[in-house]
């Protein structure tokens, strides 16, 4: 029958750099579904993946981890727990110039709150310089709250290192 | 490693209209070049703060700011001051952005600028802080602990600027100068302390780093194994939160070392054996997360430990070829 499936999961809202960041670490292009958007993210950017991004690496003996990037319209949450059963843990990515990037995280958090109960969770703050509307500190604050101890790290999704070490992370959490 | 460059702007009270010519003109400087953040509630540590003059919140955060702390007021007769700007109300937001492009030049070099107004370069060790400073480490966590205001010199590097206050750092020199610097012998640094009121001017750009970024770098480099006065290795202590590791120095066993004290409460003995990370490293790391205020102290140990997670061993091999493949390139 079938292998399992090895995968890791990217989410977070539009336009965080999911990705951006999947195509930073995998070995080739996301194949995705990127189409112009025409509704009010359009606003943000003018492209948007629907339905989701997927790529790959390959690990030495052969075996493939893909990686799966959530579709960011909130419309298309309904294929979130799809695409995360399974997975080996998940990525957050969040935007440092959202107009609230707390409450984005503390709703991915919830929204995949059986899965990361399961995983874990790592938290990437991308596109920082533009206008920062959040620090490190503040999501760091509202985790431990939440008695979540995740990692946050200040990550440019262009950087293969920087997203190389969220993964880190997230592989350092599930090992422990 | 960036060091940040941004501007802070803590902006608490503003009418609608203000913040949003204030974002607005902060937008188009950053899209410029000038990296600002904005903030709407009251920062203590921001670098600049915006106020209406005429507001009672304006005038209450006026009132309780710190002196050295630079000030932008909104008003209908605006009056200049030390370390005060005033721009007219209602606010133009060419004049705002104008203004905040000039602030924004002219604050870079504030730090650098008060080098030159000082007394004379002293060793570290002949410092009448009554601390005993035996390395970077030992002086970088003095000045945060005593919100001092210091000059840092290493020859034939760049001076460093260290704010315990605001809790920056401020160099010409790259992160690299500064790691530098850290690994330097506390015989050959020669600090001063700084003036807290300092002049504007001068134009020469600076990197602004925090100083719990440096701390870091200082602890793991300094401490070699030596757990600070004070702290034991059977006290259980758990993390408070991760260490932004993207933008700090870090040994590989360091995201273990974080994994472990994150989930559960450990003693630094426990943490070396469980780990098998070797002591010393385990003290560097202790060391460097306590002076960065990540570490919680835990009493009711047994309570709040969560039960061990098996671990089958062919999950464990997968997780460590991912590592393997996804190593950094650095
Ligand atoms: N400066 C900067 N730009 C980034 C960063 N991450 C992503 N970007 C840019 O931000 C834009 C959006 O990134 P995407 O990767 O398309 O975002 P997404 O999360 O896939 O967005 P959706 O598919 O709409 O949900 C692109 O132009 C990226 O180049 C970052 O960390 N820093
Ligand atoms: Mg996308």
């Amino acid at each position: 029958m079938f292998n399992q499936v090895e995968k890791i999961i990217f989410t977070g809202p539009v336009g965080a750099g999911k990705t951006t960041a999947i195509g930073s670490i995998s070995e080739e292009p996301p194949v995705g579904t990127d189409v112009a958007c025409t509704d009010e993210s359009r606003l943000i950017k003018d492209k948007t993946t629907v339905a989701m991004d997927y790529s790959y690496i390959t690990l030495e003996e052969g075996t493939r981890v893909h990686l799966y990037g959530t579709p960011g319209q909130q419309r298309f949450d309904f294929m979130w727990k799809i695409l995360a059963k399974g997975g080996i843990g998940l990525v957050i990515l969040i935007n440092r110039d959202h107009p609230d990037p707390v409450a984005q995280m503390e709703f991915y958090l919830n929204s995949f709150d059986d899965f990361i109960a399961e995983t874990g969770a790592v938290i990437g703050l991308t596109r920082s310089g533009m206008q920062d509307n959040v620090d490190v500190g503040e999501l760091q604050a509202r985790l431990f709250e939440r008695q979540q101890i995740f990692p946050v790290f200040e990550v440019d999704a262009r950087s293969s290192d920087d997203v190389k070490i969220l993964v880190q992370a997230l592989l350092a959490i599930l090992s422990c | 490693m960036p060091i940040t460059k941004q501007l802070h702007i803590s902006s608490p009270g503003l009418a609608d209209q203000d913040l949003v010519a204030l974002r607005t003109a902060v937008k188009l400087l950053s899209q410029a070049g000038q990296s600002f953040s904005l903030e709407e509630k009251y920062k203590n540590s921001a670098h600049l703060l915006v106020l209406d003059e005429e507001s009672d919140g304006g005038r209450a955060v006026l009132k309780n700011s710190r002196a050295g702390q630079v000030k932008l007021l909104l008003s209908s007769q605006p009056q200049t001051g030390k370390n005060v700007v005033a721009i007219q109300k209602p606010v133009d937001i060419n004049t705002l952005k104008n203004l905040l492009s000039k602030l924004f030049v002219v604050m870079q070099a504030q730090l650098l600028k008060a080098t030159q107004s000082l007394h004379a370069d002293k060793p570290v060790s002949d410092q009448s802080s009554g601390t005993p400073t035996e390395n970077m480490f030992d002086l970088l966590l003095d000045i945060k602990a005593n919100r001092r205001t210091m000059e840092i010199k290493s020859e034939s590097l760049p001076t460093l600027l260290v704010d315990g206050e605001n809790r920056s750092v401020a160099t010409s020199g790259s992160m690299d100068d500064v790691i530098k610097t850290v690994q330097t012998p506390a015989n050959l640094l020669r600090v001063k302390k700084l003036d807290g009121e300092t002049t504007l001017s001068g134009t020469q750009q600076l990197n602004i780093s925090s100083l719990d970024t440096i701390l870091w770098v200082a602890a793991i480099e300094c401490s070699k194994g030596k757990l600070l006065p004070g702290h034991t290795i059977d006290k259980p202590v758990k993390l408070k939160a991760w260490p932004n590791f993207s933008r700090t120095s870090f040994r590989p066993d360091h995201l273990k070392l974080a994994a472990m004290l994150a989930r559960n409460p450990l003693t630094l003995a426990e943490l070396s054996q469980f780990s098998q990370v070797p002591y010393d490293d385990v003290v560097d790391f202790y060391n460097a997360a306590y002076s960065v205020d990540l570490i919680e102290f835990q009493e009711n140990l047994e309570q709040m430990r969560k039960p061990e997670q098996k671990q089958d061993s062919k999950r464990l091999g997968l997780l460590s070829k991912i590592a393997k493949r996804l190593a950094l390139s650095g």
